[in-house]
């Protein structure tokens, strides 16, 4: 039917008629039709209904279980069922709920408590990790509870729950995506050093935003270990980078991307002046690779990186716990909002 | 003076602390009170009636009384075997008419109480010890702990609400709750938010015309699609087996949308290399959906959305795999045939 199979994602499909667009993603039997080209759109329509049998939904509600809703505000995409199923299942529908996901001080390592069940505690933490495809505020707290499913002991069940007891506080939370009239993409980057307690590994977080949205993020423990804070934060930003990249690949098939860099945000100097100088260091004689990466996407232009005050790094909440202020004020930054608070 | 002491009422009132011992053997508190109730109703019955039966004159063994003692007995018999509910009396011996009404109860009792023993020796395992008990207490006799206070002198059950282990019962819910003790507006209600429930087997869900027509539709659906020829099958070949699994998919409310049966091949029997050779799913990354969403919000592009019915089933199938008549479509022209599939089915790698 003339339409190209996207590089960036195999099951991404368009078609360019002129300077309009149709855009076509598949995920198995579900599909999602956007574009500016309306009667492309009717025509494909059409088309499918032809050759499948399908089932025309309309306008975009429910998509794997994820609740969209529009409005000239914005679009809400949210998991508010699949939480209280969630809840309800697990019997914590009535519990005390809390203000952050996961305690800022946590000490949690690979000996703390008696073992639990294994597949309970699999299915449970599965769940969760399926929930943060529309809430980044937990991703960290599962990325740490998701370390120990090998073998689970009481104190991360504990945490597990108190991840559920967050969820109970706004279980409609979900990303916006507002209309900024631009599709510039920016990335913060950001890592906690030797965070985790049994390898002294660290984390690395970025969040990636397209148009001022939300679209991607990370939180995933190093699989190195890093000497210094700065090594640490290097090897988040060359995670950064590389979605980054992909993220600009899919827009610039899309003919979507405006030209210009793309901006990284990295609240570490020691870091950023490491990618901007080519001279050897001899602290960073060992992250060549990475070095490199960094440095060739810098002087072909595709990226531009600049500092930014700690207070305005929003990949933070990725990286640590956060305090109940800072947990809202980020929640509001990377656009989270809930659509069913009464307020 | 009469006094009856129930199980499960303290007698002492509830500030006394042997109320704890009370509490202890508690889960079946809820039925244990409508029993009660039940009951009072019984025994107010029986006594008027045996009051009227007595007072005119003392005889122990007229016709009519027996005739009534052997209603109230089929009466207490009835109740006895729906459920045991021991009731403990202590009497004093003062005026005539009630030595007569006790007398007469006595009788009454020993023949409950043979009834019992009866029962008890026909398998009621959880009587047991009670019999022995009302024996004590029932009959009169100079018991030394009579002036303990009862919750003192009877232990706790240790089986208490449980049915005894040799009838077979599992240990499962539906043995100790049921929908018996709601009203009829409540029972409704409930059966209404239980209405959707998903069988488990084939032969379950060809009781309900709901799931026999989703089941239809599943095989139309496959039908139509010309997912498979009959042959027999060549030697050598081994069938896979296939089996109906059934969901019910709900709205975003929680609303029953519609019931959904689906025809699976039982995949995990095939061999890697000889069954199958590459599996495929297309399954878009998340964020690919984010971004997408992030260009229609800011640049105003309207998302639509499509759901194609069996997509599964769309893919046309290389190898050679056969299976076998799926349970409930058999007939005359399929017998000692089995399927050969041409396109690919759910379960099948």
């Amino acid at each position: 039917m003339g339409y190209e199979q996207c590089n960036g994602d195999h099951t991404l499909f368009y078609r360019h008629s002129g300077r309009r667009i149709t855009v076509l993603a598949v995920y198995v039997d579900d599909i999602i039709i956007t574009g500016d080209d309306e009667t492309e759109i009717k025509s494909l329509k059409g088309n499918l209904s032809k050759q499948f049998e399908v089932k025309g939904l309309g306008q975009l509600r429910y998509f794997l279980g994820i609740e969209i809703a529009r409005s000239p505000k914005g679009i809400v995409l949210s998991q508010r069922k699949y939480v209280l199923d969630l809840l309800s299942e697990t019997g914590m529908l009535g519990c005390r709920p809390i203000s952050t996901p996961i305690d800022p001080n946590h000490k949690l390592c690979a000996e703390s408590g008696n073992p639990v069940n294994k597949e309970s505690y699999q299915r449970l933490v599965g769940r969760l990790i399926y929930l943060c495809h529309t809430r980044p505020d937990i991703s960290y707290a599962v990325s740490v509870v998701s370390r120990y499913m090998h073998d689970p002991r009481s104190g991360h069940l504990d945490a597990v729950y108190r991840i559920l007891r967050y969820l109970k506080s706004s279980p409609g939370k979900g990303l916006i995506f507002k209309s900024h009239g631009h599709l510039n993409v920016e990335g913060y980057c950001d890592a906690d050093w030797a965070s985790c307690l049994d390898d002294r590994r660290s984390t690395s977080g970025y969040c990636v935003f397209v148009g001022g949205n939300l679209v991607s993020w990370r939180s995933k423990k190093q699989s190195v270990v890093p000497r210094s804070t700065a090594e640490a934060e290097y090897r988040a930003m060359s995670l950064a980078v590389s979605e980054m990249m992909w993220v600009r690949s899919l827009l610039l098939e899309l003919n979507v991307l405006r030209k210009g860099p793309l901006k990284l945000w990295c609240d570490n100097k020691s870091a950023i002046s490491i990618a901007n100088n080519t001279i050897q260091h001899d602290r960073t004689k060992h992250i060549e690779i990475d070095r490199f990466f960094i440095k060739e996407k810098i002087d072909d232009g595709t990226i531009e990186l600049s500092h930014v005050v700690s207070a305005k790094q929003w990949a933070d909440c990725l990286t640590k716990g956060l305090s109940v202020k800072e947990c809202e004020l980020a929640c509001s930054k990377i656009g989270m909002i809930d659509i069913y608070h009464p307020s | 003076m009469d006094v009856t002491f129930r199980e499960s009422k303290p007698y002492y009132g509830e500030k006394t602390d042997l109320s704890s011992l009370f509490e202890s053997d508690n889960p079946s508190m809820g039925v244990d009170d409508i029993e009660e109730l039940l009951e009072t109703e019984d025994n107010q019955s029986r006594e008027t009636e045996v009051i009227t039966g007595l007072i005119p004159l003392h005889v122990s063994n007229s016709n009519v009384n027996e005739r009534q003692e052997n209603r109230n007995i089929d009466n207490m018999n009835a109740r006895h075997e729906r459920n045991i509910v021991h009731v403990y009396t202590r009497r004093k011996k003062t005026a005539e008419v009630e030595q007569s009404q006790q007398m007469e109860k006595q009788i009454e009792e020993s023949q409950v109480m043979e009834q019992q023993q009866q029962s008890s020796a026909s398998g009621v395992e959880v009587g047991d010890n009670e019999v022995r008990r009302s024996i004590e207490t029932g009959g009169e006799e100079v018991d030394p702990s009579i002036g303990l206070p009862i919750a003192l002198r009877k232990e706790p059950r240790s089986k208490a609400g449980k049915p005894a282990i040799k009838y077979g019962f599992e240990p499962d819910i539906s043995n100790y709750i049921s929908y018996e003790s709601l009203s009829p507006a409540y029972r409704a209600f409930i059966a209404s938010l239980q209405s959707a429930r998903i069988p488990k087997d084939r032969k379950e869900a060809k009781q309900d015309p709901k799931w026999r027509e989703a089941m239809l539709e599943e095989l139309r659906a496959l039908e139509k699609n010309k997912t498979w020829d009959l042959v027999e099958l060549p030697i050598g070949k081994k069938a896979v087996s296939c089996k109906w699994v059934f969901t019910v998919k709900q709205s975003p409310e929680g609303k029953v949308e519609r019931y959904k049966a689906r025809l699976v091949a039982r995949g995990y029997s095939q061999t890697y290399g000889i069954d199958y050779d590459e599996t495929f799913a297309p399954v878009a990354k998340m964020s690919t959906v984010r971004t997408l969403i992030s260009c229609a919000s800011n640049l105003g592009w309207p998302l639509h959305q499509l759901d194609v019915k069996n997509a599964f089933l769309h893919g046309d199938l290389h190898e050679e795999v056969y299976m076998e008549i799926p349970p409930g479509w058999s007939k005359p022209e399929t017998t000692g045939k089995v399927c050969k599939l041409k396109k690919s089915l759910y379960g099948l790698k």
